[in-house]
């Protein structure tokens, strides 16, 4: 099947043939460039080249669950410098004109330089109209500098909620390494909260311009007529859960305090206010930020910067004893016939574990309102370790909420395979247990989780996934996207429910109710107090609450660090709260439009 | 003595077309990094070039059947080598020492592809022409992929194509009939239409059809080899659109066309592009072309090298550049014509293609005639590995040319 045909006459004539016309195509393309098109190149190179402009794209706003705005974009003017076109004797004059660091002029310039020396770096964002205005005529006789319009993020939230949209800032050294090759040095980058796990979504897609520029670095024209640019697209709008005006509240109730408030709506997991006390002013970030007022947020001793509401885990006091009595309720191991007789301590081993005051004979239900240690203590003994830690861990504790927001605390929910970690076995006693019973010692938790685990309650053991973010609309197409949350139901029966929030009403409306300062007088409140030691200073106080009692609204957990009972320092904050919340005038909440649910989970 | 030799056995017009190919990359690297902290490639160059032209002369003096008889040897080295870069390589990436030692990393890879000539030249001249049977192209192919496969590993995307300019050309200059090696080209050929589109894709299988009708004598033969090539046509169209992700075929695009991502390739091939078109008939002249000077082009002085000729020496520039290498290559062809043994002729038509297809593609990519895939141009891209096995091949040349008259 095969010719002896080697190297014949033939087979010589066609392998020229192949050298002629793959060195003939090459000469005539050379020729159709070089030749006929020379001015169409040679005006492109004549004064010379084209140069990539990055156009930066319109990040999305932020709205409230009924619509305000909370945050958009407003523009200022932002400097930069191409490296190659730059002389390095203009930096001391550039310096005074800009009132920057020649040092700082410097480390940027070499920064960019590492990209490229042809691409502009950006060098001083952020200078409001009057000052460009001012120093545009001398910005000019420098070479290689250029000025561009760069939106900025503006705050109009009558909250700050800072710990919820976060911040955005000029992408670091670190982030650029690891967010991958669309992001260059001077870009702004979502640093926290929704800003930074929605970075991708708000963001939106930077645009390229073609710039014909001659070698003292002038623009002469577009290059192609515009026809190779590629369009900046806009970042998607986010609509969040969040009331701004209780958010609001809860931030001028906790203003002077280290603590944090959330409150969710328990018909659907969506945040209503997430604030974390001391907060700071997100709009110091956006545009320019000077080294010291970074220095000054990061080095406060009381961490504005800490989402508290999310970060902080702290033991919850005797918020946590409802994990205890849903295990005994649920598991059959009491009845609320069952009682205890409180003298005001509990002998056991040689150590005697305290109550507030002598409360006499309490069945469940009373010890829940009058929050006696000495019947939970027992209790505890009574139900065991293992079932504490099951229902603990159902309720969502020592795990992750999955909230929208990035760091998230998961807490800790220990387990006898927990403390024979930290002790090592046999190395720690029953004693630790009763600790454990009334929310001391060794467990921690999120005021987001409590909040969680409170709407569990309200909901009669519905565990929505916390949520921020409502909808996402694409603001080029007005497409809506509806991001997809999990829900759960918790194994517990309706009448155990009906046991624990009927005692959560007398807490706050039965005679001798811890949480009588919660009490008000048109809306049926149920809550717990919590008032949890901290080695540190004076107690945690805590407050967990939901109302209305029999349609909830709102369900909501209060801490406020070092302060005290939480009667008296967490649940006016509570109440205050649902007041406003439950009696707002303002209009209901935007209907919600009509929207496909979004393919994956954001962050 | 020396007379006699010079005039019966040397080969001085190659020789003297690879001289001058070398002095335009000497000229050309100079160019491209003057003035910009990067001269040290300009002395390495010149010493490359002298070491290249040191070793091609020793081999021109080595003995007739030397090469032949070595050539096994030759590619086994070679493998070994690639293996170990590719193991080494990956142990211990930071590692430089080692890779030092050997030069640098793609090195391997570059003499492997003249073993790869030689080992295939001499397995199909000891069972060539009507010995050619399935089985022994199998082997054949087998010596050529072994070597593609570990280049492809690296991954040197460039080099691995490189495989298919020796194996195709060697083939077609053995004797293997046109409609097999038509055949055994068309799945390549499919794959690429098939991302150019799919009105492409057709266009081409039918191509196909009606080729192996003309270069068939057995209708029936032509019809089967028909309905395999639309076979494998359905096959990639279904791969393409249905099993590649968006964004997998997007970078297919971009490797195709680089215009579509102006931020990446495209603009380089852009730089080039405007480089080149305006140097005009007689270019803006030595060390004054501004998109080189001005450092616009990226690799200037390996892989866009030619835009440095093209902007500085214009369309003249360039045609003697082009002349400079068809010469070379018509000797290569006129060697394989000449010499007596059947080796000898093999190699010097798969040295001839291979150098072809690194000019065709280099310049081809600096003026959006081929995709980037980043292999240089032969004597004029800055790369040690590169310019020494340049001159290996020439140094062959000479040597065949030398012994054209023995058995």
């Amino acid at each position: 099947m095969f010719d002896s045909d080697f190297g014949s006459r033939a087979r010589s004539f066609m392998v020229r043939g192949v050298v002629v016309i793959a060195l003939v195509a090459i000469a005539v393309k050379l020729g159709d460039m070089q030749l006929v098109n020379q001015m169409v190149y040679g005006k492109q190179s004549e004064n010379i080249v084209t140069r990539m402009i990055v156009e930066q794209p319109l990040r999305g706003d932020i709205f409230d669950r009924y619509g305000n705005v909370m945050v958009e974009n407003d523009p200022a003017y932002a400097v930069s410098v191409v490296p190659h076109d730059f002389k390095s004797d203009e930096i001391l004059p550039l310096a005074e004109l800009l009132k920057m660091d020649t040092t700082e002029i410097n480390k940027r310039i070499e920064m960019g330089e590492k990209i490229s020396p042809y691409f502009p770096v950006l060098l001083r964002p952020d200078i409001s109209f009057g000052t460009f205005s001012s120093i545009e005529e001398h910005l000019r006789e420098f070479s290689g500098v250029y000025f561009e319009v760069e939106p900025k993020r503006v705050y109009l939230a009558k909250a700050r909620a800072a710990h919820i949209l976060g911040f955005t800032k000029e992408i670091s050294e670190r982030q650029l390494e690891a967010l991958g090759s669309y992001y260059k040095p001077g870009d702004i980058v979502g640093y926290t909260g929704l800003e930074a796990s929605y970075e991708t979504i708000l963001r939106g897609e930077k645009g390229y311009k073609f710039l014909a520029v001659n070698a003292r670095g002038q623009v002469v024209g577009r290059y192609d007529d515009g026809k190779s640019d590629i369009p900046t697209r806009q970042g998607s709008d986010l609509y969040l859960t969040v009331d701004d005006g209780l958010q609001a509240l809860a931030e001028s109730l906790l203003v002077g305090r280290r603590g944090a408030v959330v409150a969710l709506d328990p018909n659907t997991g969506g945040v209503l206010a997430l604030a974390s006390a001391p907060t700071f002013d997100p709009s110091v970030f956006s545009g320019y930020t000077s080294r010291s007022e970074w220095d000054s947020l990061v080095n406060n001793p009381d961490r504005p910067l800490f989402n508290r509401a999310t970060m902080a885990a702290l033991p919850p006091g005797s918020t946590f004893k409802l994990v205890l009595a849903s295990a005994a309720l649920e598991d059959s191991i009491i009845n609320d016939n069952w009682t205890i007789h409180c003298t005001g301590g509990f002998l056991y081993g040689n150590r005697v574990f305290h109550c507030d005051e002598p409360h006499g004979t309490v069945n469940i239900i009373r010890a829940i309102q009058v929050s006696c240690n000495v019947f939970f203590y027992n209790l505890m003994l009574k139900v065991g370790f293992r079932t504490w830690t099951k229902f603990g861990r159902m309720y969502g504790f020592g795990q992750k909420t999955g909230i929208d927001l990035n760091n998230e605390n998961p807490g800790i929910m220990p387990s006898e395979g927990y403390f024979n970690k930290i002790f090592g076995k046999n190395h720690w006693t029953k004693g630790y247990l009763l600790s454990l019973a009334i929310g001391q010692g060794e467990v921690s938790v999120t005021p987001l989780q409590l909040a969680c685990y409170v709407m569990s309650i309200a909901n009669y053991g519905k565990y929505y996934q916390p949520h921020i973010v409502r909808y996402i609309k694409n603001a080029r197409t007005g497409k809506i996207y509806y991001t997809q949350y999990s829900e759960r139901t918790l194994p517990i029966r309706k009448d155990v429910f009906d046991q624990i929030r009927h005692a959560m009403y007398l807490v706050v409306n039965g005679q001798g109710g811890t949480g009588f300062t919660a009490r008000l007088p048109d809306v049926e409140v149920a809550g717990k107090t919590g008032t949890a030691q901290n080695p540190r200073g004076k107690n945690d106080a805590w407050f967990i609450a939901f109302a209305p009692f029999d349609h909830p609204k709102i369900a909501l957990a209060v801490m406020v660090e070092n302060a005290g009972y939480g009667a008296t320092y967490a649940a006016p904050i509570a109440k205050s709260l649902i007041q406003y919340y439950i009696n707002r005038t303002n209009p209901a909440p935007q209907q919600a439009p009509a929207g496909v649910v979004a393919e994956a989970a954001v962050h | 003595m020396m007379f006699d030799f010079y005039k019966e056995s040397f080969d001085y017009k190659t020789f003297f077309l690879a001289v001058v190919l070398g002095t335009i990359g000497v000229l050309a690297v100079n160019s491209a990094t003057f003035d910009s902290g990067m001269r040290e490639f300009f002395i390495r160059d010149i010493v490359w070039q002298g070491i290249g032209i040191f070793v091609a002369l020793a081999i021109m003096f080595s003995s007739n059947r030397l090469l032949e008889n070595s050539a096994y040897f030759f590619y086994a080295i070679t493998v070994v080598l690639l293996l170990f870069v590719l193991v080494a390589g990956k142990r211990v990436a930071s590692h430089t020492s080692w890779l030092g030692l050997l030069g640098i990393g793609g090195q391997p890879s570059e003499l492997a592809k003249v073993a790869t000539i030689l080992a295939l030249s001499k397995f199909l001249a000891e069972n060539g022409s009507e010995h050619l049977d399935w089985h022994r192209i199998g082997v054949a192919a087998g010596i050529v992929g072994l070597p593609m496969l570990l280049t492809l590993m690296q991954p040197d995307l460039g080099t691995t194509i490189v495989y298919l300019a020796i194996f195709f050309p060697i083939l077609f200059w053995a004797g293997l009939q046109p409609i097999v090696i038509v055949a055994l080209v068309a799945p390549l050929v499919i794959v690429v239409a098939e991302f150019t589109g799919t009105a492409a894709l057709i266009i081409t299988v039918l191509a196909f059809a009606v080729l192996f009708f003309l270069l068939s004598r057995k209708k029936l033969f032509a019809v089967t080899l028909s309905f395999v090539v639309a076979a494998f046509g359905l096959f990639m169209e279904y791969f393409y659109r249905k099993l590649l992700q968006p964004h997998q075929q997007k970078r297919i695009q971009i490797f195709l066309n680089p215009n579509l991502d102006p931020q990446g390739a495209g603009y380089n091939a852009l730089q080039a592009r405007v480089a080149i078109g305006s140097g005009g008939l007689f270019g803006k002249g030595y060390l004054q072309g501004a998109q080189t000077q001005l450092r616009f082009v990226p690799a200037r002085w390996t892989d866009f090298i030619f835009t440095v000729i093209g902007e500085e020496f214009g369309f003249a520039g360039g045609a003697i550049t082009l002349l400079a290498f068809g010469a070379l290559f018509f000797r290569g062809i006129r060697i394989a014509e000449l010499v007596k043994t059947k080796f000898a002729s093999l190699s010097a038509i798969g040295i001839t293609s291979v150098l072809l297809f690194h000019v065709f593609v280099n310049i081809g990519m600096n003026i959006n005639l081929a995709p980037i895939i980043g292999i240089p141009l032969p004597f004029i891209s800055y790369g040690g590995s590169s310019i020494l096995s340049d001159w290996i091949m020439v140094g062959i040349l000479l040597n065949f040319y030398a012994h054209r008259k023995e058995h």
